[in-house]
């Protein structure tokens, strides 16, 4: 399915994470997952939330550029190539993955999140 | 097919324009020697003497005028003529220091209505045109001097002056102006309110818009046209020479036409003050061949821009120079190369999406200089982006400047507001080379 996950653009200085999370902190926000994407210079924090709208607001308002991105979310069984079975349907379809990152959330249900161009397209190939 | 309001005048053959400025060059230089004990002494010290000026190419022989002159001469000491001759005042903030004041003969008022004549009429108005000014009225020369301009051609003239969009627009709606003066960037408050509110652009009847009074980019001017359906025409113009009036676009966009039978125009080296070659850009001096109250001579604007010397399709034969390129006073050399903060912000802005909040921050790492580029992030400039769209639009970023400037440069993505803010204003510059390197 596809869901929405915050993405915020951190300059590569100490404190930037620190510094997000802080904000993310006194709005109230709960993460359930995060993931950084860095090169040498600055990076983007992924985030899952339990409220996106609050959480990009928050960060705006306190001078982060942030965004909200449509991601997909892939319900996995908890054992090994179980994301693999699923990026090979991508792959598969000629569907390009731009970033991907699993996790497992409460009650131990494992979940692979995958960014890609057209979340639609990709849909109707993981339903194969 | 090209307009005009002065045909005759604005493409007279070459020599006979000459001719024109050679006499009135003789005539101001005399004016300003037996009227303006400023000017006097400054001839004196020059061992100059009015006789000595015989024709147009003789204007090298006279002495600038720069800013801090007027303000050394606050308020009325630079004027020609007795005050009983004044019959307008205009004064320009500066961010710096004393206002500027300027003051206009009747006669100099029949020159502003002419040159601003010209400006819309290069643009296709006539007098079944209707104008709507939207530039400041008071004591800052754009709304009066859109309104002389749209008087002298005969339109039926709305002074709206700036601000209460919500009622500009219904006075669009309603009196149905064909032409607006304003700034590009109130001309995109506009744009965005009647976009914001569901108004259709049709319901407007303008036709053309006359911009200027702060710099705007090639971008700015195809949203504008696009939003408010019309056609887009720079104008230039400083209250010390006029004001709006000394420079105009015409139908063909390819430069700005000046007014040079009344306002004679060299483009010199800002540190030597000698003419530079044609097609080099440097600062844009100004003589007022023809005003009676404050006819300046060589005015040095501290404008940049060069001459373009290949004729233009519109049949003008006045000169012609490319949009201003930025101000003397913001420019840094980088390794022997010249480099206008302007540039780069223009850059900025053909890309989109990126806030005009940058800094140039130039060091010396052992014997070459070298210039970083910070640039603000927008929450809309990452919107649906990735880090490799980030690493494309940095060496986008990069390879644009680079080709603009022909300086390699390093570009940093900073966070929204983390460029040191002065007054309001980012700060541009940040030169952290020793004095001796920056040479100028």
């Amino acid at each position: 399915m596809v869901i929405q996950q915050v993405s915020v653009f951190a300059q590569n200085k100490k404190g930037a994470v620190a510094d997000i999370l802080r904000i993310l902190t006194e709005a109230d926000i709960q993460i359930l997952f995060f993931s950084i994407a860095d090169t040498e210079e600055y990076g983007f924090l992924h985030l899952l939330v339990d409220d996106t709208i609050k959480a990009e607001r928050a960060l705006v308002d306190n001078g982060k550029a942030a965004h909200i991105t449509d991601v997909l979310r892939i319900t996995l069984e908890h054992i090994p190539g179980a994301f693999y079975k699923e990026l090979k349907k991508l792959s598969d379809a000629g569907i390009n993955v731009e970033y991907a990152y699993g996790y497992v959330g409460e009650a131990g249900v494992a979940y692979g999140i995958v960014n890609v161009n057209d979340t639609g397209e990709a849909e109707r190939a993981l339903d194969v | 097919m090209y307009h005009y309001y002065n045909k005759d005048v604005e493409c007279m053959p070459p020599e006979q324009l000459r001719q024109l400025q050679s006499e009135r060059l003789k005539s101001v230089a005399e004016r300003n020697y037996a009227n303006v004990p400023f000017y006097k002494k400054k001839f004196d010290e020059l061992g100059l003497s009015p006789a000595d000026i015989t024709g147009i190419d003789d204007v090298k022989k006279l002495p600038f005028t720069n800013k801090t002159d007027l303000r050394d001469n606050y308020p009325y000491g630079l004027f020609a003529v007795p005050m009983s001759d004044v019959v307008r005042i205009h004064a320009s903030s500066g961010t710096t220091g004393k206002q500027t004041v300027v003051g206009y003969t009747r006669r100099d008022l029949d020159i502003w209505g002419e040159v601003m004549a010209r400006t819309l009429g290069a643009g296709g108005v006539t007098k079944n045109d209707i104008g709507h000014i939207s530039y400041g009225y008071g004591l800052f020369t754009g709304g009066l001097g859109g309104n002389i301009g749209s008087e002298t051609i005969g339109c039926a003239t709305i002074p709206a002056s700036v601000g209460n969009t919500k009622r500009q627009i219904t006075i669009m709606q309603d009196f149905k102006p064909t032409f607006i003066l304003c700034t590009p960037s109130y001309a995109l408050t506009l744009a965005e309110y009647i976009e914001d509110n569901g108004i259709a652009p049709e319901s407007l009847s303008l036709k053309y818009g006359f911009f200027g009074a702060e710099p705007w980019t090639d971008a700015m001017k195809r949203e504008i046209e696009a939003k408010l359906r019309l056609k887009a025409f720079d104008i230039y113009g400083l209250s010390e020479i006029i004001g709006p009036g000394v420079a105009y676009e015409c139908e063909a966009h390819e430069g700005l036409h000046v007014a040079e039978d009344h306002f004679f125009i060299e483009i010199i080296d800002p540190d030597t003050g000698v003419e530079v070659e044609d097609g080099q850009y440097g600062e844009v001096v100004f003589t007022c061949l023809t005003k009676e109250a404050l006819p300046l001579l060589r005015y040095r604007t501290h404008d940049i821009s060069k001459k373009i010397s290949a004729p233009c399709p519109c049949g003008r034969t006045s000169t012609r120079i490319t949009k201003f390129a930025g101000r003397t006073d913001d420019m840094l050399i980088i390794r022997g190369v010249n480099v206008f903060p302007s540039q780069v912000e223009a850059v900025l802005l053909e890309l989109g999406g990126l806030a005009p909040y940058y800094q140039l921050v130039v060091e010396r790492e052992g014997s070459l200089d070298k210039l970083t580029v910070l640039v603000e992030l927008t929450p809309k400039t990452v919107s649906g982006s990735g880090i490799k769209d980030l690493q494309r639009l940095q060496r986008t970023i990069a390879e644009s400047i680079k080709s603009m400037l022909g300086l390699a440069v390093k570009v940093e993505l900073v966070d929204p507001k983390a460029i040191e803010r002065f007054e309001g204003k980012a700060v541009r510059v940040v030169d952290k080379r020793d004095k001796a390197f920056r040479a100028r």
